[in-house]
């Protein structure tokens, strides 16, 4: 289980939207790029090479406006 | 934004990864602690004296002995490093009191995953020279500092003769190469550059000479007050 304290100031590192925990996944909230970083051995792997794209969306790594 | 990374620096990222996955075991035996990162900690934990705890972020963690001698001081931690079986390392040390104040994640230091204003202080020691990009990771680093935050970050101290000497020669020998030790002038630039104030050098002698830089970051007034507001 990732820490209430880490959860609350995640960010996406490639748009710095919020992410939202769903089972072993971290899921960018911004509907413009919604990478999913994985969650291995409860820590946060927080890298854009290792997230996988949203469903429905092959091309193209995400990364819309920058929200800050 | 970082520019797109050239396959150079792909490279030498890949090249520090796989070399700390290797080292993650054996890592706080090496013979570096002792002459290195040790004194390195003990001057950069001296700055934290005058503070009240709050929460830092370590950057480049490693396998979490800056981050435990903060947690020891009252700090919550977050350790950030590239490494995952560092920062496995880092988790491990589960035995004292202080391990409910440690909390870590794999990170790039180039693109933090951290909200704006997260932290009070944002610590790095001895990972600053394996960046490609050292002025895009210490805007990052100004970014999740809360105003008045501090940010303070420890290096090879390469300026003189002897410096040149440790660093140039023996240091990027241990690490295989692809490291850049800044010299104390460039190192104030890049925070100056990305809006820090009040920057701050101190250096000392272990073994190695070794150079701390302090930057502070204004507070929301002083930062529109400001000719360079930001």
């Amino acid at each position: 289980m990732i820490d209430k304290r880490l959860l609350d100031i995640l960010v996406c590192p490639a748009c710095r939207t919020p992410v939202r925990l769903e089972g072993e996944r971290l899921i960018c909230q911004n509907p413009e790029c919604g990478l999913r970083y994985p969650v291995r051995d409860d820590i946060p792997v927080m890298l854009i090479q290792e997230a996988e794209k949203p469903p429905g969306k092959a091309e193209g790594r995400g990364a819309g406006g920058e929200a800050r | 934004m970082p520019a797109k990374p050239s396959r150079r620096e792909r490279r030498f990222k890949r090249k520090a990864h796989s070399q700390f996955s290797a080292w993650a075991e054996t890592y706080d035996r090496h013979w570096l602690n002792r002459f290195l990162f040790e004194p390195s900690h003990t001057l950069l934990l001296r700055e934290f004296e005058a503070l009240t705890p709050g929460r830092a972020l370590d950057v480049g963690c490693g396998t979490g002995a800056l981050a435990w001698r903060l947690a020891a001081g009252g700090w919550e931690v977050i350790g950030l490093d590239l490494c995952e079986p560092m920062v496995q390392q880092a988790r491990g040390k589960s035995a004292s009191p202080a391990a409910g104040r440690i909390l870590v994640t794999v990170g790039d230091s180039e693109r933090l995953p951290f909200a704006r204003g997260s932290f009070d202080a944002v610590t790095c020691a001895n990972s600053f020279h394996h960046y490609p990009h050292q002025a895009v990771v210490v805007r990052e680093m100004f970014r999740v500092l809360r105003p008045g935050g501090r940010l303070l970050l420890v290096d090879g101290w390469p300026d003189q003769f002897m410096g040149r000497i440790m660093f140039d020669w023996i240091i990027t020998r241990v690490e295989g190469g692809s490291v850049w030790h800044r010299e104390s002038r460039h190192v104030r630039a890049m925070f100056e550059e990305a809006g820090f104030r009040q920057v701050k050098q101190r250096r000392t002698y272990s073994f190695f000479p070794i150079l701390l830089t302090r930057g502070v970051v204004p507070s929301e007034e002083a930062r529109h007050a400001g000719r360079g507001a930001r």
